[in-house]
């Protein structure tokens, strides 16, 4: 987990993405706990207090669990969870800035098709 | 639940209004930055708050009481500044003990861990410590004082990059503890930034800006794009400062912001802390 605070995004949801993006990736699996809050607030000099928000926005979307005492756990079905949403805002969060990028740069609606089936190919 | 109070507080030195009519609250429990230039009166303010010197008028309370001649209250806090209380042939372990003395429950087990993390030799004499570790002596007995309110003033002077790491580590491991209010100073913005509850900006004596940093960073925003498109977006906005590269300009701007862009072509970004307190400090001195 790396956190890069050049970004445009309030800290607290940059924590609950890389939590996210760590259950994702696989390196925290479905049952297994995650950093205490004091562990990800020392390592990477945030307040605990934004650490702690950005992991309740997880445990309000049900993809983090507390039990009391002995930390946050992860749900078993957030990884898909987390996939699903990535995937209804990917059109949202990706598509849009692409082709505004790509009209900027003057391609045309072919050539953007062009670009991404050669993507594929590799 | 104990709160420091403080009220219409001027301080006048040599003729020259350093604090004007200064009223501030500091919640239990929070981290708060006391940010600004140099000169602008955040020592001075530190100074007054522990009564290491009078104001000329206003006062100061914690929980409702005047701290002035109060022990009770002025034992609850403790200031970290650059002047050294100790005596040159102090030990490093003699001051541990000696604030223990006098303020009871001295956090011998976490000054002992600190002092293994930075490297600092308990039986040197505190006047053969170099500036670096100076600082380090006083951060250590800082976080190990059992007072409610820590005063810092400037804790980093003087510290390198690795030992500045090991200070917001050692900061935010007794903060999680053992929560308790941390007033820091530092001119290491981006670096501090993180570590905050709440941010009070002093400028010319005077309060400009203080908010819990969510608030703060909601509102703060860097828009570019050309010079009309920016203009004409920013018109009714609060506008703070300006860059301008040719015809490419970014204003930054501190107000509320609904991303309405669809009809400029413009880009809205997040401006940073210390964008945002350079621009304060300087508004008003340019056209």
């Amino acid at each position: 987990m790396d956190l890069n605070f050049n970004s445009t995004q309030p800290i607290y949801l940059q924590v609950a993405n890389e939590i996210e993006e760590g259950i994702l990736n696989g390196s925290f699996n479905a049952g297994t706990r995650i950093p205490s809050t004091t562990e990800i607030s020392t390592t990477f000099h945030i307040n605990p207090a934004t650490v702690l928000k950005g992991m309740n926005l997880l445990v309000v979307k049900n993809l983090l669990v507390k039990h009391r005492g002995r930390g946050m756990f992860v749900t078993q079905n957030a990884k898909e969870k987390i996939k699903k949403e990535r995937q209804n805002n990917f059109y949202q969060s990706k598509i849009i800035k692409i082709i505004r990028e790509a009209r900027e740069l003057g391609f045309t609606e072919d050539d953007l098709i062009k670009l991404i089936k050669r993507g594929y190919q590799h | 639940m104990t709160e420091i109070k403080i009220n219409d507080l001027n301080q006048v030195f040599n003729h020259q209004n350093v604090l004007k009519n200064i009223n501030l609250e500091f919640k239990n429990k929070a981290i708060y930055g006391l940010l600004g230039n140099n000169g602008v009166g955040k020592s001075t303010l530190m100074n007054l708050m522990t009564e290491r010197i009078l104001p000329t008028s206003g006062y100061i309370s914690i929980n409702g009481h005047n701290i002035h001649n109060n022990d009770v209250a002025l034992q609850q806090m403790y200031l970290l500044n650059e002047d050294d209380m100790y005596s040159p042939s102090l030990k490093v372990r003699q001051i541990f003990n000696l604030t223990n003395e006098i303020y009871g429950n001295f956090n011998f087990k976490f000054a002992k861990l600190l002092s293994k993390k930075f490297d600092l030799n308990l039986s040197l004499k505190f006047g053969k410590l170099s500036t670096g570790y100076r600082t380090i002596c006083k951060i250590i007995v800082a976080f190990c004082v059992p007072v409610k309110y820590v005063l810092l003033d400037e804790p980093t002077l003087g510290l390198d990059a690795n030992h500045r790491n090991l200070f917001y580590e050692a900061l935010i491991n007794t903060y999680s503890h053992n929560p308790r209010t941390f007033i820091i100073s530092s001119h290491l913005i981006n670096e501090i930034s993180k570590l905050l509850n709440y941010v009070i900006f002093i400028n010319n004596g005077k309060i400009i800006l203080n908010n819990s940093i969510e608030i703060i960073m909601k509102n703060s925003f860097a828009i570019t794009g050309s010079k009309d498109d920016v203009k004409q977006y920013t018109r009714n906005l609060n506008v703070i400062g300006k860059r301008n590269l040719g015809k490419l300009s970014t204003f930054y701007v501190y107000d509320h912001i609904n991303n309405q862009t669809k009809s400029f072509n413009i880009k809205i970004e997040k401006m940073n802390l210390q964008r945002l307190l350079i621009c304060l400090s300087n508004i008003g001195k340019e056209g």
